[in-house]
């Protein structure tokens, strides 16, 4: 069968034979060829598929099995301990709901109920997840990081030359039509971020769509011209501020909730955009977080530097 | 619609058997980003919109971005036989 033209392109781009950042590999002699003996990559594959002869691949593969239907036999136990959908007898389940869906838009001001129970209800479980975030891309960052302490001279000499060549071979028809679709890639993501106490989306899809199109802004117009509005410096600055607005809003919440104390946040009528106390200032700054964690995962996991 | 309710059902079946079935890592991850444009389509069938534009933007687009990178930074480290079945 015929593999597609896509395809064969797609698969070339990540064996890293397109030009881009490994051709200046070839040009220097190869140089992942005398590392890979001393990398410790070689004892993984290695230790998953079992080492020695073909009793060890056979064990490798009754292990793999018996442990996949044991995880299917315990999931689906958890299921049977479920109560059934839309019983009347699992009251507490039944009373939450309704405190939700009744008097939910009273109490918080938006109309959208997921928003209501997910950012203010359930806020405190949303601000550990922003936190998984931050500690993910700081792990991410530690891990990959390319910086002169833990590469030699050559590797960075390529890593530039694979800057300069991208630079030379960009796409035009890429740089054209991302010129035209920018505009509306950031209003929809400002759309949703900014109109997620109203409609569907909020902080996290909000968010992504403004990583998206900062990664496809890296694309089309280069490393450099991302990093004249948004480097080290202001990545730092907007994440760590997000994350601190997030838990002091979050914070006053559940402080004033749990004391019976009179919220000084307006909650404003239901529907209009300036409504829902303290929501709209939490999904912008879910959204700047995220949106600074996609782009940092997408550079890291790319260049190994912002 | 409950027709086409089902076929995604069947679909999103087939994708996550077949991704048992592949040798190589390129096709699992494109497999995987039909299981996410098939999930997030049954999401916004079972009228879940925000769970549906949630897992198109960040199931489908981010992370298919990043096993792809993933995908080609292993390959340079390895010497490109890394990560590849026998």
């Amino acid at each position: 069968m015929k593999t597609p033209l896509w395809y064969q392109k797609l698969l070339r781009w990540t064996e890293g034979d397109e030009p881009g950042l490994a051709e200046p590999a070839a040009h220097v002699e190869n140089p992942p060829q005398p590392r890979a003996e001393e990398t410790p990559y070689e004892s993984g594959p290695s230790l998953l598929q079992g080492a020695g002869g073909p009793i060890n691949r056979v064990l490798t593969k009754v292990f793999a099995i018996f442990s996949c239907a044991v995880f299917a036999l315990v999931m689906l136990a958890t299921v049977a301990y479920l109560p059934r959908f839309g019983d009347q007898g699992n009251a507490p389940v039944n009373e939450t709901s309704r405190r939700y869906i009744e008097q939910g838009v009273q109490e918080v001001g938006a109309t959208n109920l997921v928003t209501n129970i997910i950012l203010v209800y359930r806020g405190f479980d949303t601000y550990g997840e922003s936190c998984v975030l931050f500690l993910g891309a700081t792990a991410v960052i530690m891990l990959l990081e390319v910086d002169s302490k833990n590469t030699t001279r050559r590797d960075r000499a390529l890593l530039r030359r694979g800057d300069e060549l991208d630079r030379i071979t960009r796409n035009q028809i890429l740089g054209h039509v991302t010129r035209v679709l920018m505009p509306v890639i950031l209003l929809y993501g400002l759309y949703i971020l900014c109109n997620g106490h109203l409609s569907p989306g909020g902080g996290f899809a909000g968010g992504s769509i403004l990583g998206g199109a900062l990664i496809l802004c890296e694309n089309a117009f280069g490393v450099e011209k991302v990093r004249s509005f948004f480097n080290h410096h202001v990545y730092h600055a907007v994440k760590v501020g997000a994350l601190i607005l997030y838990a002091i809003l979050i914070c006053y919440t559940i402080y004033v909730g749990a004391n019976g104390l009179p919220n000084i946040m307006p909650l404003g009528r239901p529907g209009s955009i300036l409504s829902a106390g303290i929501i709209l200032p939490i999904n912008v700054a879910v959204g700047l977080e995220v949106a600074c964690t996609m782009y940092a995962f997408y550079t890291y996991f790319g260049r190994g530097d912002l | 619609m409950i027709v086409f309710e089902y076929l995604l059902l069947i679909g999103l079946l087939i994708c996550a058997v077949s991704v048992n079935f592949t040798r190589h890592l390129l096709p699992t991850v494109i497999i995987y980003a039909t299981f996410g444009t098939m999930l997030s389509v049954i999401w916004l069938l079972l009228r879940a919109p925000d769970l549906a534009i949630t897992e198109a933007a960040v199931g489908v687009g981010i992370d298919t971005i990043l096993f792809l990178l993933a995908l080609r930074s292993m390959r340079r480290h390895d010497g490109g036989k890394g990560g590849e079945e026998p």
